[in-house]
């Protein structure tokens, strides 16, 4: 029990805490299977700081009411424990220090813990545990490693995640010392140093991702794991509530980006298999008219979308609209200058090209 | 000690003891034995309350005397006229503690009471060199004079007790200003055409350090209206005092222990102020002169041109009306004071007035109008000017023209001649000063208060940029640090102990 306090109190201050708040994060020691099925295990009884907490709370409120006016969380909100460590071991999982003899299969090992985590972990229930969850990861992919290239007289060295030594850079002038600062993404990390393998890294992120899907939705103008319609994110998108959410987060982001994503994720779509599918084109119908309420929005999407995948998301939002707006529920001072402003979108020459699938959900 | 005296008893032997026409013994003096000063001054208030103590002073003496044993005790003598007078003190005596006692040289026998009607002798006398034998049923005692104590230094050191029933007498008054503050009365008695006399009393410096006697304004008022009372009496430096007998006065809230109308122990030329609290009385040996009030009125000169000509009078035929034009005047006015609706602020009392507004309303900054001239800035408000407590009232007498609050405007014209006589242009206003100087500004001069009264603040541009800046998140920065040569060891021995 000791070694587990220990242990969450090290990954509250030095990872939880800067991927909330920001600031300097540090992946040391792994943490393991069973240490992080103990910390979510004992989750209730983990004594921690009251005021580090309270200054914990008051910044995941700060990120919850970005998309909704909460003020505080349930008396019964625990940090997610297991997927906190789960993250914390894909991070340290880069650490180029494996990178040696006789450690090179260690990151494999994290791995394989990490999606032991994984399969453990269930995805929210509520919107609120949804909205909980993302408070924690909702900037999983800004982190950041600053590797620094030190070249001298006489040589160089590579500095990845740790600052050169002082002695390093004297005489500047006198040694001719050069450094090069460059930043790597989370999922870049695999690529520099690491003798962890990009792949199963991207994919134990999605899979995490999948674990928390407001974040999942929130960040869905991402490159990399490319952003797709997963039973978790549209459970979430099902409820009226979620999908307010859900909105809010897609509208934060780049509008073309956000058309490209979607539309590659409702291209995948089979209503077949995800009984949740038509959350997803109501999710893209309501998007659609939230956008026409506001046409400069609407009218700088269509000049800066060309991405096919982007024309899909606008033909499918707008005829998924333009039924919505047939409902008796929509005001109908509103329904003819909505329709105006959809009219274009549904008649795109790609409307004529949905995929049989798509076109009986909508 | 003592026996009774009988029915037709003509022998006596208390020496100058005799018996009057009723058959009492009376001798030439009656004594008043007491116990204690206090004992005494009840037996004075008790007689003076019904009686006049005129026709004793002549014979009255108050003693203190001290028996064989050493105690002090006070005796009243005075002339034993009659037994009516004497069974009046006796009467007086008897409800203040004391002893009554007649005779006529050293030996004094008790007064007649119930049981003795035609009062006592005494059986044998005492022979002794003392001032005083006193023979009663009781004791006999001999006393010797220690000192005599004056009537009149008692009265003045007897302390006025608190009476608050005389706030309200009516009657004169004595109202007594401290240096400084009489001719202020004065004039306040003058404005408010209150009747009374008033002089300047002398008494000596307070302490000896002081060279100059103390100075003090006595007003005598026949009859203080009422509503003045309370600012008189309440005003420090102010003591108002009631005359309760000729040349005595008790401050108003006070009583004297004494009846002192009963008491005429004061020259009528002199005047003595007893105050209450426990302080000294004022004591003038001699009232100076007093001047009426109206003496004191403000002496204006007519200006050498007013004078009438010396010269004599010829008839003319040119302007009738020339030589019965008179300047204009300003003059003190009792008249309530109505439409105050300008005022005159002098250079001097700006600083006060631009701390005055930050506390002014925004309803008074929009109403009061302003136009600054060189000597000051006239203020202007329609609803009137007393939100504003500063500087010279104006009233406005007619549109476009105003007189110094409190003044008027003489000869009494009506407001409309006076305004025609100035030849006033519409877009004028005439302000009358109390020097009757006439100050001419045009209406255009006036502008809001609120336009002219704020400075303009200096301003900074707000770096927003800045503040965007702060609520930016902090960017995640990872650090590695060096993991040891068996960086999974924690976790493997932990992951094995659950298998």
């Amino acid at each position: 029990m000791k070694n587990t306090i220990e242990v969450a109190e090290r990954v509250l201050r030095e990872f939880a805490t800067p991927l909330v708040v920001g600031g300097t994060m540090h992946a040391s020691r792994a943490i393991g299977y069973g240490t992080a099925m103990d910390l979510e295990r004992d989750r209730a009884s983990i004594a921690l700081d009251p005021e580090w907490m309270s200054k914990l709370q008051f910044a995941r409120v700060r990120v919850a009411r970005e998309l909704v006016p909460l003020d505080r969380f349930a008396d019964d909100d625990h940090p997610p424990w297991a997927l906190l460590a789960a993250l914390h071991d894909l991070v340290h999982a880069t650490h180029p220090g494996f990178n040696q003899v006789f450690r090179r299969k260690d990151p494999a090992t994290i791995l394989n813990w990490v999606e032991k985590i994984f399969s453990e972990v269930s995805p929210p229930t509520t919107v609120g545990s949804a909205l909980a969850r993302h408070t924690w990861f909702a900037r999983v992919l800004e982190i950041m490693r600053t590797d620094q290239d030190v070249s001298f007289w006489v040589g160089s060295r590579t500095f990845r995640g740790t600052d050169p030594p002082t002695r390093l850079l004297a005489w500047p002038d006198i040694r001719n010392v050069r450094v090069t600062k460059v930043e790597h993404s989370l999922l870049d990390l695999p690529n520099h140093g690491s003798s962890l393998a990009a792949e199963p890294f991207v994919s134990a992120i999605e899979t995490l991702l999948k674990k928390t899907p407001l974040t999942d939705v929130a960040t869905c103008a991402r490159t990399r794991p490319t952003f797709s319609f997963t039973p978790e994110n549209l459970a979430l998108a099902a409820t009226t509530a979620g999908r307010t959410l859900c909105l809010r987060a897609l509208l934060r982001q780049d509008t073309a980006e956000v058309n490209a994503s979607l539309g590659r994720a409702v291209l995948r779509l089979d209503g077949r298999e995800n009984e949740h599918a038509h959350a997803a084109i109501r999710l893209l119908g309501e998007r659609a008219i939230a956008l026409a309420q506001s046409a400069g929005l609407e009218n700088s999407a269509a000049q800066t979308a060309p991405d096919p995948n982007g024309k899909v998301a606008r033909v499918v939002g707008a005829r998924a609209a333009l039924t919505q707006i047939q409902s008796p529920r929509f005001p109908e001072v509103h329904q003819s200058a909505i329709a105006a402003a959809l009219k274009p979108a549904s008649a795109l020459p790609e409307a004529m090209k949905l995929p049989a699938a798509l076109e009986r959900l909508l | 000690m003592l026996e009774r005296i009988a029915l037709h008893q003509t022998r006596l032997r208390t020496p100058g003891l005799g018996l009057d026409a009723k058959g009492v013994a009376l001798g030439s003096k009656g004594v008043v034995l007491l116990p204690s000063v206090d004992r005494l001054v009840v037996l004075l208030a008790i007689y003076t309350r019904d009686y006049s103590l005129e026709d004793w002073l002549p014979s009255l003496a108050i003693r203190v005397v001290r028996s064989k044993l050493g105690t002090r005790e006070m005796t009243l003598e005075f002339a034993a006229e009659s037994s009516d007078r004497m069974d009046r003190i006796a009467d007086a005596a008897r409800l203040a503690g004391g002893y009554l006692f007649t005779g006529t040289s050293r030996h004094f026998v008790q007064y007649r009471d119930r049981a003795a009607p035609f009062g006592y002798d005494a059986r044998e006398l005492l022979s002794s060199s003392e001032a005083l034998v006193l023979y009663h049923d009781k004791f006999t005692q001999t006393y010797d004079v220690d000192r005599d104590v004056p009537l009149k230094s008692l009265i003045l050191r007897l302390m006025p007790n608190a009476d608050p029933h005389t706030l309200g007498d009516p009657g004169p008054r004595y109202i007594v200003a401290e240096q400084g503050l009489g001719a202020a009365l004065i004039q306040y008695f003058i404005r408010s055409h209150v009747d009374g006399e008033v002089c300047v009393g002398e008494w000596p410096p307070a302490t000896k350090f002081d060279d100059a006697p103390v100075r003090r304004t006595i007003v005598r008022v026949a009859d203080l209206p009422k509503r003045m009372r309370q600012l008189v009496q309440n005003t420090p430096g102010l003591t108002t005092f009631l005359p309760v007998s000729q040349g005595a006065a008790v401050q108003v809230g006070f009583r004297h222990p004494l009846s002192l109308r009963a008491c005429p122990v004061f020259d009528s030329q002199e005047l003595v102020f007893f105050r209450g609290a426990g302080a000294e009385p004022w004591v003038l040996e001699r009232v100076p002169q007093m001047g009426d009030l109206r003496s004191f009125a403000r002496v204006e000169l007519l200006p050498q041109t007013a004078m009438p000509p010396l010269a004599p009078i010829k008839a003319t035929t040119g302007d009738l009306a020339a030589p019965i034009r008179v300047p204009l005047r300003v003059m003190p006015s009792t008249a309530p004071w109505r439409s105050v609706n300008a005022s005159f602020i002098s250079k001097e009392q700006m600083p006060l007035f631009r701390a005055l507004a930050y506390s002014l309303s925004p309803a008074v900054m929009r109403e009061v109008r302003v136009a600054s001239v060189a000597a000051g800035c006239f203020l202007r408000s329609a609803s009137g000017i007393d939100a504003i407590p500063l500087g010279t009232f104006f009233r406005e007498l007619v549109a476009n023209l105003f007189v110094p609050a409190g003044f008027e405007v003489v000869p009494r014209v009506a407001p409309e001649v006076l305004q025609r006589a100035l030849a006033l242009n519409p877009a004028q206003l005439a302000f009358i000063g109390s020097d009757s100087r006439v100050r001419v500004i045009d209406e255009s001069a006036f502008v809001p208060l609120e336009t002219l009264l704020l400075e303009a603040p200096p301003w900074e541009p707000i770096a927003a940029e800045q503040i965007a800046r702060s609520l930016e998140h902090e960017s995640i920065d990872l650090k590695l640090s060096d993991m040891g040569p068996f960086p999974l060891s924690d976790a493997k021995r932990n992951d094995e102990t659950k298998s």
